[in-house]
């Protein structure tokens, strides 16, 4: 089992993280716009910072909601925490295992059922077809898909998608366990399953970070929550406080338009 | 003295690096090779699940257009009467031989060049080596080229070319062609995520350099005044040393096989690099 580790117990330390993006006016990334650009000498692109000078710390046994705007950076910090994204400045320390649950889930290749992407997901996060064997029945009965399982996942709903890919990430026994709008995708029952494994995980002394724009989900679970808002910390500590905060500046007060995804 | 006891990784994200740090990342690589063979496998299955003839399609592409190239090289060379005895037949195999062996730098190419660009999820959701994804394109267009190598055995023995010892420099061979598809797949994988033209350039571009290379025909006719081109195209020593092991029964000449491993040593080099500088930025790009 994985205790907390000797570092304070520190799972996720992000120092003056910074990620822009470089977004292209013309119309893309072809030749014909790329030697225009070199004739006219001057580069059409535009950087869009999506997170800014941003500090953070989530220690091993914290679940972390994040909120905040759409495109507010959340699901780039997740990534950039996940190690997919680059930072433009500062640095990501990640203590421990990551597995992400990103709002595509699973999923490699949609012609390919969703046995063999779980096949491929085990893979991906590094464990051996014999690991895989064993833990597949699990992951298969977790998902609740029933025949489905052995369909070609193009055929899913995509609340059957985020089912088998929150399935497959909460398997493979990650420390850090990172979602993005994973909940939003399944029914009541499912929904219901799935926050009990959270609070497992919880209690093995793992981390979660959780991005929502479900603010339900966060209140009952998180132990601490961060605000996002154009890319700063807005906000961090605790979930009622920060909720408040932030459902205050939305003017929407705690009424349903922003409660109503989960 | 901040490694945690009972945790397996730190992972340190840093803006300052351009290269990420290459051990770590050959070994994180070299780790998941059992996911970049499974995914190539099932995607090829999945590929074809659809059609009559299935896999078989594998197999029946290069052959149909060995037949193609076959009519083409007869028609050129006029001796029309000769077509169906043992001549033509020997120039048939000359031909299935080169362009079974040139299938595996040209699915390189193609799948390598859409492999980021396609690799959707895999580059978006997973922090795994982005190589893993060029690294499986040449896998599948080696999954494709096992079978082919057994319709050829079929016409090699019909044609009554020499069966030997000699014939296991063929394993070499396709070791270092491997060697510089790998390399190319990332070329052309890195420069497609920029220049999304190059995967329609492609095809052309491996039409042509199959004409430039011992394949529809003897590297023995290529003309002594253009001799230097064998040098110039990576692709010519290999398949010349290749023509020599299976229609001369004999070893390849040695330089000849020391050049080609020098192209492939050169293509995987430049290749890595260019694609592990890059590769941060894909999925920003993609």
């Amino acid at each position: 089992m994985n205790s907390p580790s000797a570092s304070d117990g520190i799972a996720v330390s992000v120092e003056g993280l910074t990620v822009k993006y470089r977004a292209m006016i013309d119309q893309g990334q072809t030749m014909k716009s790329a030697l225009r650009r070199l004739g006219r000498n001057k580069q059409e692109v535009r950087y869009i910072e999506a997170l800014k000078d941003i500090n953070l710390q989530v220690k091993h046994g914290e679940f972390l909601g994040v909120i905040g705007h759409n495109g507010a950076g959340k699901s780039t910090l997740l990534r950039t925490i996940a190690g997919i994204l680059p930072p433009t400045k500062g640095r990501i320390v990640v203590n421990g295992h990551v597995t992400t649950l990103l709002s595509v889930g699973i999923g490699f290749n949609g012609e390919l059922t969703g046995r063999e992407n779980i096949r491929l997901g085990g893979l991906a996060n590094g464990l051996t077809p014999k690991e895989i064997e064993l833990t597949q029945g699990d992951i298969i009965e977790f998902a609740g898909l029933g025949d489905f399982i052995d369909y070609p996942m193009k055929t899913y709903s995509s609340g059957m998608r985020g089912r088998l890919g929150f399935s497959v990430a909460v398997a493979m026994e990650p420390d850090i366990l990172l979602i993005d709008e994973a909940l939003s995708a399944g029914d009541a029952e499912f929904k219901e399953k799935a926050s009990a494994k959270m609070r497992d995980i919880m209690k093995k002394a793992r981390a979660i970070i959780l991005v929502s724009h479900g603010l339900g989900a966060v209140k009952e679970m998180a132990s601490d929550c961060l605000w996002l808002d154009h890319g700063r910390v807005a906000r961090v500590g605790k979930p009622d406080e920060v909720i408040q905060a932030y459902t205050d500046h939305v003017k929407a007060g705690s009424s349903a338009v922003v409660h109503d995804d989960v | 003295m901040s490694t945690p006891e009972n945790t397996t990784t730190t992972r340190i994200y840093d803006a300052e690096r351009h290269l990420p740090p290459i051990r770590p990342y050959l070994a994180d690589t070299f780790s998941h090779l059992q996911f970049a063979y499974q995914k190539a496998r099932l995607d090829l299955r999945a590929a074809h699940k659809d059609t009559w003839f299935g896999r078989l399609w594998n197999v029946m592409n290069p052959l149909l257009l060995g037949v193609v190239y076959w009519l083409l090289v007869i028609v050129i060379f006029g001796n029309r009467e000769n077509i169906f005895d043992s001549e033509g037949l020997r120039t048939l195999t000359v031909i299935l031989g080169g362009l079974f062996l040139f299938s595996l730098p040209s699915s390189s190419l193609a799948l390598g060049s859409k492999s980021i660009v396609s690799g959707g999820t895999f580059v978006l959701n997973t922090r795994l080596p982005r190589m893993l994804l060029p690294i499986g394109s040449v896998i599948s267009a080696f999954l494709n080229f096992l079978p082919s190598m057994a319709v050829y055995a079929v016409f090699h023995i019909v044609s009554g070319y020499d069966i030997g010892f000699h014939l296991l420099w063929m394993v070499p061979l396709v070791a270092i062609l491997l060697t510089m598809s790998l390399g190319l797949a990332m070329i052309v994988a890195t420069l497609n995520v920029y220049f999304r033209d190059v995967a329609s350039f492609l095809p052309y571009v491996t039409r042509i350099w199959l004409y430039l290379t011992p394949i529809i025909y003897l590297y023995t006719n290529v003309p002594s005044i253009l001799d230097w081109t064998l040098y110039v195209n990576p692709l010519a020593t290999l398949f010349s040393s290749w023509q020599q092991v299976l229609f001369e029964g004999g070893r390849p000449a040695y330089h000849f096989v020391a050049i080609a491993a020098l192209w492939a040593v050169v293509l995987l080099v430049v290749g890595a690099l260019m694609f592990m500088r890059r590769e941060r930025e894909f999925a920003v790009r993609i």
